[in-house]
């Protein structure tokens, strides 16, 4: 069954996408497998290879379903897909597709329970369990506190780390601040080729911190 | 602090990071995961194994789903194959699909051996899901 986006475009196939999986090459792997790590720090992932496969295994979630992540095959190539994806996990982590599917439902408070399941693309038989699932889920504030709570810890965790390298703690405060690297680059009023110095030193400390290997 | 604004100092800090990556020649990244990993070729051929098995998952999950709105939907006794064909026919049948449709053969195979009684089982789901017809020649119980 082919699967088109709003404009026309054409959506993978499971078999498409696991082709791809094997025509990814070194170059690719290994930059995907380094920017992976990046999204360790906050969130759920102990690796750079889990958060990949979650990629994966949402890029294939997607393959005939209105949810899940879509690769519009003949605009977009494979890597760069993988890329975008896990910027959409940044904010969830492992076990929270559901997470991804609620956020667009904080300004929907008066919405009936049947409304947001229909929302969600709740459409089985069991529709009642599923409410009570459902019900659970989002009333699972520990859990929500528990990542609030590791998000915090993993700051504090990077801002300790360099406090003994002025210039790396300096670009870490200007990008806390600015939030945009172009940004913070002026604000710490470094030359191109020093931001790129201190940056670099910067991401080899973040890979020391959070090691993100698999332990297989 | 609240959690998005922690959330959003994260991210600016991995942005930077990507950016670094993104910076690297080949020779740079490989030297950096050499120095971690020591043969780079064997630990990538991990990661894209590692890779194929989480879409193999994710199709056996789908098919799993699928199977299940399959039961679900329907008020009358799920057609399941009683009286089965041969083994050898439901290898050539399996085989025949698992060629026609490739994603059918990643989600049962995932390249391992599969005895009689794991072909035999792969036959009755098929047939319940409706990817293959049942066969009521050539059969033994």
């Amino acid at each position: 069954m082919e699967q088109e986006t709003a404009l026309g475009e054409r959506l993978a196939t499971a078999d498409e996408i696991r082709a791809a999986i094997e025509a990814l090459t070194s170059t690719e792997l290994m930059r995907l497998e380094l920017i992976a790590r990046t999204y360790i720090p906050g969130s759920d992932y102990q690796s750079g290879q889990e958060v990949l496969n979650e990629a994966v295994k949402r890029a294939i979630e997607g393959c005939g379903r209105k949810t899940g992540r879509h690769w519009p095959i003949d605009r977009v190539d494979f890597a760069a897909f993988l890329l975008m994806t896990m910027r959409g996990l940044a904010s969830d982590s492992r076990q929270s597709e559901l997470m991804t599917k609620t956020d667009s439902l904080d300004s929907d408070a008066q919405l009936s329970t049947a409304q947001v399941l229909d929302k969600l693309g709740f459409h089985t038989p069991e529709v009642e369990q599923q409410k009570i699932d459902l019900e659970d889920e989002i009333a699972d504030e520990a859990a929500a506190e528990q990542r609030r709570a590791r998000a915090k810890a993993d700051a504090d965790k990077i801002e300790g780390f360099f406090a003994d390298d002025q210039e790396v703690a300096w670009l870490v405060l200007c990008l806390k601040i600015e939030k945009m690297p172009s940004k913070a680059r002026d604000e710490a009023g470094l030359s191109q080729t020093q931001y790129e110095t201190v940056r670099r030193r910067m991401r080899r400390g973040l890979t020391k911190l959070f090691p993100g290997r698999s332990t297989k | 602090m609240s959690e998005s604004s922690i959330k959003a100092e994260l991210a600016a800090l991995r942005q930077a990071a990507i950016e670094d990556i993104e910076a690297l020649s080949d020779a740079e990244m490989r030297q950096e995961l050499e120095s971690e990993c020591g043969n780079v070729d064997a630990h990538l051929c991990g990661l894209k194994s590692a890779m194929r098995d989480a879409a193999a998952q994710a199709l056996r999950d789908q098919l799993i789903v699928a199977k299940t709105k399959v039961q679900g939907a329907s008020d009358r006794s799920v057609v399941v194959a009683k009286v089965r064909p041969t083994i050898e026919t439901i290898k050539r049948l399996i085989t025949e699909l698992m060629r026609a449709r490739p994603s059918v053969g990643l989600a049962f195979r995932d390249g391992k051996k599969q005895t009689d009684e794991d072909w035999q089982t792969t036959y009755d789901d098929l047939v319940e899901m409706g990817l293959l017809k049942s066969q009521d020649n050539d059969h033994r119980p």
